[in-house]
């Protein structure tokens, strides 16, 4: 390991220790510190009184004045801290986990180095990304009270279930070289679908629900048969689509709204014994499937090697086109499921929903270690990414931030791992 | 006392000693052959001296003076000069651009002065006595342009030390002969050279000295007029080798390949050939003559206008590389990394990359039975890796062809076309290769052997078809008795020449 970065982590060490024992410190004193500020707010409002009084010109009699606590400057110094023991705790821990976390790293890298071989670990980049995800709700716990609760744990895992579906099919679509852009306005539009052909129509709910999930498949093969046979790079064709198919959301309603659908569907979100049951059954199904044939399947082998280097998996035999064809119908597909945990969780159909939702699939996929250059990446990871997204929206909304600074801080969150993607990237091509 | 000297130089990585003790002199006016196989240290070195690595210990010396190099920038204020094997210019700009990039001439602090950049590059270029345009784009140029357009980057720094890695390997034999004569011309001025080639015929022709690495280490220097290229290989190799060619002779089977009429863009013309069960059909040509399209177009890489082609007597319509599989094609092309790996994938699944097929069942690929498959071949073929989840881009040359070859044993290939097999490959790892392909026909398999090295095509082919412009203008029984001279009079144009 560079000698810097030792002592960066050094540093982390012993700063992570000063803050906890800070906070620790100041914690013990919590019966003082309560005593005095009981004490000040005493004579806060016995002085407000007092003024008042003077104001309107009376006297008033105070009965039992309270007296001003004697604040030694220990006591001060305890007061001080208080007023930021949470945050001082929560820097504290997190620091000394950075720092326990790089040096065993380090130690143990220089180990596997030393033994001769340098050991192939597919599993250290997620390790990573595993750590981030638990030093977060370490913080979250800390700094909020109401995060470990089982019904807000519950509402992460509803929150998230949109962007769990959709990233699974999103990862498809990045390893394979691609983007989808479109998965959104496909979530708004085959969520609209739904609605009007339950509300309207009168259609089956479970008929209902097959056609639109195949709908959005379809959406995702135009996608696909744009990028593989029109030779369009999918930036672009998926841009178009995600304009098309949101033009077309607010066509087939008129720009409204369609509320309460039948309660058949609505229980698909609803909750058995308090839990979201069949919503969970539907992420877990999902992801099975998409970590299943990304591992063992032919399509899940081409696509990484599409994505890593087309010409080759052109000579080796590949039919790129209808590999390329199947990537996006997958992620329309993921749509569609998402379309359903969607309209049945609001029981509504806007066509506004799921703006922006491409960006929160992007993120979770990237921040899972999948290479927007296409070729490298894995489920586990993409799970990992779609929980930090959610623990990171949730804790955001625990702790009172507006959703202008929320989007702002997403948008940091991808940036950042795009860096650290291609830091890596970088210095792997270094240690060569 | 040498213009430049490293020495004792020590660099280690965590767990390997990459450099011991090496020592390195070059004369002013000297061209240096630095010999060594893959990974014998020879980049390390180079990097040291462009200021990519520190050393951990040594010295380094110019004219005399200790110096340190930290970064590019040192090196090119030391007038030190590196020609990467793959070229950095940027395409997009002009040639003038492309010599004073990073310090282009100004007028003011505002403005570039074009007109005196491009007359001093083209006076540059003059001196070279290349004719190029220094107006001209370099993505219009051809790789020999560029790479004169390299040196003369180099000159304009006022470069003392001139490193080039393999600078002949992208050349057709007129353009070596050019290189060389630029080479020479350097040398009258003064300049070091530095030469890094695998290709020992030249190191003999071009270099007056060689340092010779083995394992990250001095072996030894010598003078080259004073040894000859089997005491170079014997040091570079530590054995001794043989043969270089250890061609086998085999009864030759039915049929297997044959090519009618083949034509494909301007390139292939009217190509016709054959080639039976343990045969090795070398093809000989200049670069350009139409060898690799004529495979590509074979293969279904491109799309062929006309010709017909059988495989064991039986016509096959190859529109794409699935069909050519299928008929049990294999194509060990010569882009490695663009077109023979994915290189973020590992061995092996690069190894079964053509035929999960046979590992599937009902949609579920075997991995189990994969992995039994894929240590078997690399056991079997000495691929040298820690493991078979080894990504491939980790993997030397060397054994990454070997990856490729594997792949196309896998599939079972009866015809296997074979592209520059042994390019940029160290002479250990030749051998193997050779003896991969030996077994191949042995089994009874048909091969194709594209090669731009003459002694390769020479050594190791039963007949020998030259190509020129697109048109085979000879096929040869490699009996002993067909020379070089021949291949290339035929390369060149053959019968033409006296119609």
């Amino acid at each position: 390991m560079k000698k810097g970065l030792k002592i960066v982590f050094i540093l982390c060490l012993v700063l992570g220790l000063a803050c906890t024992g800070l906070a620790l410190y100041a914690g013990t004193h919590e019966e003082r510190v309560s005593l005095i500020r009981e004490n000040q707010a005493a004579i806060a409002k016995q002085e407000a009184a007092a003024q008042a009084a003077a104001l309107l010109g009376r006297e008033i009699e105070v009965d039992g004045a309270v007296e001003p606590m004697e604040i030694t400057p220990g006591d001060q110094l305890v007061l001080n801290i208080y007023a930021s023991y949470s945050l001082l705790l929560v820097a504290g821990i997190d620091l000394l986990i950075v720092g326990l976390a790089g040096l065993a790293g380090g130690a143990m890298k220089a180990r596997r180095r030393s033994g001769g071989k340098s050991r192939v670990n597919p599993a250290g980049g997620i390790l990573g990304i595993l750590m981030a995800l638990i030093v977060l709700c370490l913080d979250l716990a800390l700094a909020s009270e109401a995060f470990l609760r089982a019904d807000n744990l519950l509402n992460v895992l509803q929150q998230i279930s949109i962007n769990f579906v959709i990233a699974i099919g999103m990862t498809f679509v990045i390893i394979s070289g691609g983007i989808d852009l479109s998965v959104g306005s496909n979530i708004a539009l085959s969520g609209l679908l739904m609605a009007i052909m339950m509300k309207t129509y009168n259609v089956n709910v479970g008929l209902t629900v097959a056609l639109c999930i195949l709908f959005s498949g379809l959406i995702g093969l135009v996608n696909g048969v744009m990028v593989a046979y029109l030779d369009l790079p999918p930036f672009i064709a998926t841009l178009g689509m995600m304009s098309i198919a949101r033009g077309a959301a607010y066509t087939v309603t008129g720009g409204q709204p369609v509320y309460t659908m039948p309660a058949s569907f609505v229980a698909v979100s609803g909750r058995v014994a308090g839990i979201p049951l069949y919503a969970i059954l539907i992420m877990a199904g999902v992801f099975f499937l998409g970590w299943y044939a990304l591992r063992y399947t032919r399509v899940g082998r081409y696509t990484y090697a599409i994505g890593g280097n087309e010409n080759c998996a052109k000579l080796s035999g590949i039919n790129l086109g209808r590999t390329k064809c199947l990537v996006y119908t997958i992620s329309g597909l993921c749509c569609g499921v998402a379309a359903l945990l969607l309209t049945s969780r609001l029981d509504s159909a806007v066509p506004t929903n799921a703006d922006g939702q491409e960006m929160d699939a992007i993120a979770a996929v990237v921040i899972g270690g999948t290479s927007m250059k296409g070729g490298e990446g894995s489920m586990i990871g993409t799970l990992i990414g779609i929980m930090i997204i959610g623990v990171i929206s949730n804790g955001l909304n625990l702790l009172g931030v507006a959703q202008g600074p929320q989007r702002m801080v997403k948008g940091l969150i991808i940036v950042v791992a795009v860096i650290i993607d291609v830091v890596r990237r970088k210095a792997a091509e270094a240690a060569k | 006392m040498a213009y430049l000297e490293m020495r004792d130089i020590v660099k280690r990585f965590p767990g390997v000693l990459a450099l011991d003790h090496v020592s390195l002199s070059v004369e002013a006016g000297e061209v240096h052959a630095l010999l060594g196989e893959n990974g014998a240290g020879k980049s390390t070195l180079m990097k040291i001296l462009s200021g990519a690595y520190q050393r951990d210990e040594g010295e380094i010396l110019i004219d005399g003076k200790s110096v340190e190099i930290k970064g590019s920038h040192d090196a090119q204020a030391l007038g030190i000069s590196i020609i990467y094997q793959e070229l950095n210019l940027t395409e997009q700009l002009s040639v003038a651009e492309n010599i004073f990039l990073g310090r282009p001439i100004m007028k003011n602090p505002l403005m570039v002065d074009w007109r005196e950049m491009t007359r001093q590059a083209q006076r540059i270029l003059d001196e070279l006595g290349v004719d190029i345009s220094a107006k001209a784009l370099v993505r219009d140029l051809g790789v020999a342009h560029k790479q004169m357009v390299e040196v003369a980057k180099a000159l304009s720094i006022n470069s003392r030390i001139l490193v080039m890695d393999e600078p002949t390997a992208p050349l057709t034999n007129r353009e070596i002969d050019t290189l060389f004569a630029t080479i020479r011309m350097l040398k009258a001025k003064g300049v070091s050279i530095i030469y890094i080639s695998h290709r020992l015929e030249e190191v003999m022709e071009v270099c007056d000295r060689a340092t010779i690495m083995r394992d990250g280490r001095n072996v030894t220097h010598m003078n080259v007029k004073d040894t000859n290229l089997d005491e170079i290989i014997r040091y570079m190799v530590g054995r001794e080798l043989k043969e270089k060619f250890p061609k086998i002779h085999i009864p030759l089977g039915e049929e297997l390949l044959r090519v009618e009429n083949l034509n494909a863009g301007p390139q292939v013309r009217n190509v016709s050939l054959s080639v039976r069960a343990g045969e090795i059909l070398g093809i000989a040509g200049l670069v350009g003559a139409g060898r690799t399209e004529t495979a590509r177009a074979l293969f279904g890489m491109d799309r062929k206008q006309s010709g017909t082609v059988y495989v064991a007597g039986k016509p096959v319509e190859i529109r794409r590389p699935l069909d050519a599989i299928r008929a049990g094609f294999g194509f060990a092309t010569e882009d490695r990394k663009g077109e023979g790996l994915v290189l973020t994938m590992n061995v092996g699944q690069n190894i079964t990359l053509a035929t999960l097929d046979q590992f599937q069942r009902g949609g579920k690929l075997n991995l189990g039975k994969e992995k039994e498959v894929v240590l078997g071949y690399i056991d079997r073929m000495n691929i040298k890796t820690p493991s078979h989840l080894q990504l491939a881009r980790n993997l030397s040359g060397g054994n990454q062809q070997k990856v490729v070859l594997a792949k196309w044993l896998l599939s079972q290939s009866r015809v296997i076309i074979f592209d520059e097999p042994t390019r940029g490959i160290d002479v250990g790892a030749k051998i193997e290769v050779y003896n991969i392909i030996n077994e191949l026909i042995r089994q009874g398999a048909a091969v194709v052997m594209i090669s731009s090295e003459l002694p390769e095509v020479l050594g190791m082919s039963d007949r020998v078809a030259v190509m020129c412009q697109g048109e085979i203008t000879g096929v040869f029984d490699n009996d002993g008795t067909l020379t070089q001279e021949k291949v290339l009079y035929y390369a060149t144009g053959g019968d033409k020449h006296t119609a």
